[in-house]
């Protein structure tokens, strides 16, 4: 018991603000996407032995949030917060550069999910196409197309000016 | 390589080395533009995707966990340990282990209240399972928790800021009740509440606000330090020290907080 305990808080210490951050993106509202983290880590903790490899922990954490999200939509208990309530970004935001940084929060929660998701997994984990495809159960190919559109569509509303027409697909 | 497939590979990875990327751009400054402006992007929505994180998450985290696995063992267990002394309230932080009337002396209340409650929980578990009792306990363990760990850093709380919270319950303050400390939202007994500490750091007072359908019939009011509201859309529990500021913020809340259907 006192080696789940030990391995727990290192789980819970190595990846709580990763898991926090993804759920933010997910779920927008910081107050609801707590919450559904507290749930992820507790189902984390139930299943803490069907835990095998300690390199995939952080993948097996986005698996269980995503499905506790899921959950989430399936009681419909929890009302679904408007892009302009959110309070993501820099409360201290007042220069050029947290300017910029609003536009590109707002830009980000314009993307669906399906492209948001990939998105994240790659810009702030750092994972591979491959990781990602294992993690979202979809093919690379799709998940690189998935990134393409991403970006690109981020792109044009950030400078609705410079890629129009330059890459599309 | 051709334009497109060039931009297609650098939107699909900006960070990417591949070798006939890298010699696309550097045969074309055009591309090899494109390419920097969404490196520039990349890192900009690196900084952007890392939103601040609660410097009390992992503890706050361990401590539900915790929370959750003493109520399952507490649950499974409690027809046996009727002559136990209080069940273990636990921080993983602070390192409280265990309430006995010996250690309460100079503890804070709800310290105190814990230990006192926890005798007569035992008691009233002989004969039954009471989820709202399973609730109060929750509720000092929050009040517990935000005393340790968020009261100290917290800042001003405006009135705006509890009604952004509230309003996901259908609720709205409509005059201060006094200085908030904090308002988070919490689990009880896996019932969702919006949790305000009122008053001053040494000595605040909480409410819970809880959905209308919440059991309260096993909170301890005699004891005046706890008080319960009953509106037509929610439940309130008021917990404090002071039965005289119990009483007088259960009186502020009653007068104030209302609900967009029928309070």
């Amino acid at each position: 018991m006192h080696t789940k305990h030990t391995q727990y808080e290192r789980l819970v210490r190595a990846f709580h603000a990763d898991i926090y951050r993804y759920a933010v993106w997910l779920i927008k509202d910081p107050s609801i996407a707590e919450d559904v983290v507290q749930e992820t880590f507790l189902r984390a903790w139930k299943s803490l032995d069907a835990l095998q490899d300690e390199k995939a922990a952080k993948a097996w954490l986005i698996t269980i949030l995503r499905r506790e999200n899921a959950r989430r939509f399936e009681r419909k208990q929890l009302e679904v917060v408007d892009i302009d309530d959110v309070a993501t970004p820099d409360p201290n935001a007042t220069s050029n550069a947290h300017a910029q940084q609003r536009e590109l929060t707002a830009a980000i929660h314009q993307l669906e999910d399906e492209y948001k998701e990939p998105l994240i997994l790659q810009s702030l984990f750092g994972y591979t196409g491959e990781e990602i495809s294992d993690i979202l159960d979809l093919n690379k190919n799709t998940v690189m197309t998935r990134l393409f559109r991403a970006r690109n569509q981020l792109k044009n509303i950030m400078n609705p000016t410079d890629l129009q027409g330059q890459a599309n697909g | 390589m051709d334009d497109l497939t060039f931009r297609r590979a650098v939107l699909a990875d900006p960070t990417t080395n591949a070798p006939e990327i890298v010699t696309a751009a550097q045969n074309n400054p055009e591309l090899a533009k494109f390419w920097l402006t969404l490196k520039q992007q990349e890192l900009a929505l690196k900084d952007t995707l890392s939103v601040p994180v609660p410097v009390d998450l992992a503890d706050k985290l361990l401590w539900h966990t915790q929370a959750q696995e003493d109520k399952t063992e507490q649950s499974n267990t409690s027809l046996q340990h009727t002559s136990r002394s209080a069940p273990t309230i636990r921080n993983t932080g602070a390192g409280v282990s265990e309430s006995s009337t010996k250690e309460n002396i100079g503890k804070p209340w709800y310290l105190a209240a814990a230990a006192s409650i926890m005798l007569a929980v035992s008691v009233f578990m002989i004969n039954t399972q009471s989820n709202d009792l399973n609730l109060y306990q929750d509720a000092l363990a929050h009040i517990q928790h935000a005393a340790e760990h968020e009261l100290a850093d917290a800042g001003e709380v405006t009135l705006a800021d509890i009604n952004a919270k509230l309003a996901s319950l259908h609720g709205v303050l409509n005059a201060s009740v006094g200085k908030v400390l904090s308002v988070n939202f919490c689990s009880l007994d896996g019932v969702r509440s919006l949790h305000v500490m009122v008053g001053n750091k040494e000595n605040p007072t909480s409410l819970f606000i809880l959905p209308k359908n919440t059991t309260l019939d096993g909170v301890p009011t005699t004891a005046s330090t706890a008080a319960t509201i009953d509106f037509a859309d929610a439940k309130v529990l008021v917990m404090g020290e002071v039965a005289e500021t119990v009483q007088s913020l259960k009186a502020q809340v009653k007068a104030h907080l209302k609900f967009t259907i029928h309070d």
